[in-house]
């Protein structure tokens, strides 16, 4: 019956602006990553005819991938599987203390830069770390952070708190309806597990563990410092070997394209895996939760423990360092300086990014949605590739490729700052999206034919209707943008100048004149600004 | 996909003379520019223009006598530099390059990115044993490569052979990925030769992980992980002088060490060709040499340069290596062994 009332929906959406300004974000989107993979292909240095057909046949090259696909693969699944319990725990046991600030504290994991992230792991679990003697007991002996153990623990801590935050907010998705059913129904344990619960996660999980795949085959400093050697090394690392030491484009470009290939393959069947379900609005005012089982109650607790210490103690225990030699060596004013810096362009960036995923998840509509009849616009099946495909690509080719091509036209040294928020923005885009889709997916189910029947004005309906729905989404979409453009080292590396240098580079200045304790307060520093930006951005 | 690529070049070089017209607009604020003091573009690696580098008071310095503004554009490394200049092409800034160094002359050179300096280098009094005539290049620092380990925890090795054969624990740097590591891939060649795979083997036993930097081993090493670092002969004198401590010490090799000479050239598409020449020349001045040993922490170019107590301390090695020519020529060889003989 609501197909009558679907009309005006559609010829708002047919309306030439919203078409016209896509089609100018996703030849934006397109063709940035299209123009910088162009400009590495035209770039002439000795080129080897014989390479592509070498690499191919280097065994050392098959061990490469094959260790790359390995440690993403099981940094994904152990990240997630630790996540699930906990996850749930925070949204069904209500006396968990400090939830807010303890899910702040996971999004800050993202802007740890990774030398303060390896320092921190060392000094726990390191040949010196005070938890050594421990494992070692317990072990007898064998203990070694490096290696495969050492990448996996940096790469957990660093991706557990990303699927912690997105799977309990979709496990707070779920209403309070649904669970009163639920438990009217007398649906306890498992099954209630599968109808309720289930659908809900089954959304988001194979993203997820698509996109903490990704990010796990892009790590590269992490790999090498915790891998023990160049035995455990990523892709990555030739990728950077190829741009940067060998300045060899084509090569970089081969290596880009099949990381392209093999992650970007891997990415969509993991997403095909997934699909949006839909899910009754979430009714305002109170909700309720069905109780747990005690023995439940206490897994999720003591999950809630050991996370929590692991997540946390890393950072604490370069305290000792950061302070040891006192404030005074700190360049303050610097640190003021790089830190506003920082702020502006996190804020741009974060909020383009925010736009843009707005939109983009607006109109990248699935069959569901739409109905077997109508036929998706081809613009609304790129946009979900224009959003997502800048995880794949690795952000040195972008960057580079990108210097390359405008180096006649933009004077860089006047324009870099330009090209970092951008960049930045692509950097935090897909994040952006895919965490901001089902919710915009969820209006759109139920809402959206019912508002456009009261035939709003454009301006009226977004500010009033739309909104104020997707708030706490967008707010969350956000934060995450926030920290990871705040975190940005490789970016600000090509395209930044002196005049305004950002955090992570005064960091690693810090670090590179044997100011190691300064680095690691700055670090500190670093953390406690992101975490204050989380706090007023999710303030309620 | 030929034809697009076609099309998009053509486009691009419509966009190309568009940009021409653009730039005569531009003219006349070109002229109100350079009325004002002369401007000296210097590209370097950031460590050197940070706080902590020699950069702002070589800056302060050479402005008090040159009245000029000297600016600073900054990449990562030395590597990267090269990279910036390599890009930029014609349309560079640069008018002086400081920071490359004896292993990526070659590579400069054949890139065209650098001019003679014009200056006598027999007046600049660099050091003997550097035996300095290149007519492009003047070096402004040096370092040696060595092994940097703790005198409170470990009694010193006096050779790379001893080291290998010993149970300590090493940490050292990707030489696919920084200059100390490449500078190790140099010296291990220099002693092992066509035994070089032998003895990387031996070091891979030896060897607690590998980073990408320099921060990040040092970092590491200073936390206890390991009892040896690769790092700079000049080190220590970083913790005797800032950090009063005497606890950091590099070991001497009988073997030698491999040595890593910083240099600096006027850049080819440079119009401030005398300034340029000006601010090399103050470079290797005794001011400007003192200022850098104490804040680069590498030693002078220049002889006779007063320092610090605490570089009469630091160990004196004997050079040993390869020209920049047979450098540029096998460094992939030489990556490619060692990456085999450690991955396994």
């Amino acid at each position: 019956m609501f197909k009558h009332f679907s009309l005006p929906r559609l010829s708002f959406l047919s309306s030439s602006f919203p078409s016209l300004s896509l089609g100018l974000l996703l030849a934006l989107l397109l063709g940035s990553s299209g123009l910088a993979l162009l400009a590495l292909t035209g770039w002439q240095t000795s080129p080897d005819a014989g390479f592509w057909q070498e690499l191919w046949q280097d065994p050392w090259f098959w061990q490469v991938l094959k260790f790359t696909l390995w440690q993403a693969l099981l940094s994904s699944f152990i990240s997630v599987l630790l996540a699930l319990p906990l996850a749930r725990a925070l949204v069904m046991d209500g006396q968990l203390p400090a939830k807010a600030v303890f899910l702040r504290w996971c999004l800050l994991c993202f802007v740890m830069p990774s030398l303060i992230l390896i320092t921190g792991l060392v000094a726990m679990f390191g040949y010196t770390g005070w938890l050594t003697p421990l494992l070692n007991s317990i072990l007898g002996k064998g203990w070694s952070l490096y290696g495969l153990t050492g990448i996996l623990l940096a790469h957990i801590f660093l991706n557990l708190p990303l699927a912690l935050r997105v799977l309990s907010s979709q496990w707070a998705s779920i209403p309070s309806s649904v669970w009163q059913m639920a438990a009217q129904l007398h649906l306890t344990g498992w099954r209630r597990f599968l109808l309720v619960e289930w659908p809900a996660l089954r959304s988001v999980l194979p993203a997820l563990l698509g996109f903490i795949f990704l990010l796990c085959f892009n790590s590269f400093a992490v790999v090498l410092a915790l891998g023990g050697g160049p035995a455990a090394t990523t892709l990555e690392v030739a990728i950077f070997q190829a741009l940067k030491y060998n300045f060899n484009p084509s090569e970089a470009l081969f290596l880009a394209v099949t990381q392209l290939l093999v992650a970007g393959s891997l990415f969509w069947l993991f997403s095909r895996w997934g699909k949006l379900e839909w899910l009754a609005p979430a009714s305002a005012g109170q909700t309720w939760r069905p109780q747990t089982s005690r023995f439940t109650l206490w897994i999720g607790r003591f999950f809630y423990l050991f996370i929590a210490l692991y997540l946390t103690l890393p950072v604490l225990g370069l305290l000792p360092t950061a302070v040891g030699k006192g404030l005074a060596g700190l360049p303050w004013l610097k640190l003021f300086k790089a830190s506003g810096w920082s702020l502006l362009f996190a804020l741009i960036a974060s909020l383009l990014a925010v736009l843009m995923a707005l939109q983009l998840s607006w109109v990248s509509r699935i069959k569901q949605q739409v109905g077997a009849q109508q036929k998706i616009s081809w613009l609304s099946r790129l946009a979900p590739v224009a959003a997502l495909h800048h995880l794949i690509i690795p952000g040195m080719v972008l960057s580079v490729g990108l210097y390359i091509f405008f180096m006649p036209f933009i004077n860089w040294m006047d324009w870099g700052w330009l090209a970092i928020i951008w960049l930045n923005a692509l950097i935090a885009l897909p994040f952006s999206f895919s965490q901001l889709k089902p919710a915009v997916f969820s209006y759109q189910a139920n809402y959206q034919r019912l508002a456009a029947s009261l035939g709003l004005p454009f301006g009226i309906y977004w500010w009033r209707v739309v909104l104020p729905y997707l708030r706490p989404a967008l707010k969350r979409v956000a934060a995450i943008s926030l920290v990871l453009t705040l975190g940005d080292f490789a970016i600000f590396g090509i395209f930044g100048q002196p005049e305004y240098t950002t955090l992570p580079w005064l960091i690693y200045e810090l670090a590179g004149s044997y100011q190691l304790a300064a680095a690691a307060l700055a670090s500190l520093w670093l953390l406690g600004l992101a975490f204050v930006g989380l706090m007023l951005l999710e303030r309620k | 996909m030929g034809k697009v690529i076609l099309i998009m070049k053509q486009c691009l070089s419509s966009f190309k003379s568009n940009v021409k017209w653009r730039g005569l607009l531009l003219l006349p604020l070109f002229f109100v520019g350079s009325l004002s003091a002369a401007t000296l573009n210097v590209y370097t690696y950031s460590s050197f223009t940070s706080d902590w580098g020699p950069g702002p008071k070589l800056k302060r310095a050479f402005e008090e006598q040159c009245a000029c503004e000297l600016k600073y554009i900054s990449s990562d490394d030395g590597v990267s530099l090269l990279n910036r200049l390599r890009l930029e092409g014609k349309n560079t800034k640069a008018d002086v390059v400081v920071g490359l160094d004896d292993a990526l002359i070659e590579e400069a050179r054949n890139l065209k990115l650098v001019q003679p300096h014009g200056l006598a280098l027999a007046t600049l009094k660099l050091k003997s044993e550097l035996d300095w005539q290149a007519a492009d290049f003047v070096p402004f620092d040096l370092g040696y490569f060595a092994f940097v380990y703790d005198s409170e925890k470990t009694q010193p090795v006096t050779s790379m052979a001893e080291l290998l054969n010993s149970d300590a624990r090493i940490i050292y740097q990707d030489p696919r990925t920084s200059t100390p590591g490449q500078g190790l891939l140099i010296w291990m060649q220099a002693i092992y030769g066509d035994k070089t795979s032998e003895a990387w083997q031996k070091m891979r036993q030896r060897t607690v992980t590998v980073t990408k930097g320099w921060s990040e081993a040092y970092n590491l090493f200073l936390q206890g992980e390991a009892d040896y670092v690769l790092s700079y002969s000049s080190s220590p004198a970083y913790h005797l002088i800032a950090e009063k401590s005497d606890r950091y010490a590099a070991a001497l090799f009988s073997e030698g060490h491999a040595r890593q000479v910083e240099v600096a050239a006027l850049a080819r598409h440079s119009n401030q060709l005398e300034l340029g020449q000006k601010f090399l020349t103050f470079l290797l001045s005794e001011e400007a040499q003192q200022i850098i040993a104490v804040n680069n922490w590498m030693l002078p170019a220049r002889e006779g340069v007063e320092l610090p107590e605490a570089f009469s301390q630091l160990i004196q090695p004997k050079a040993i290596g390869f020209t920049p020519e047979d450098i540029h020529q096998k460094r992939q060889a030489w990556i490619r062994e060692w990456r085999s003989a450690v991955s396994r």
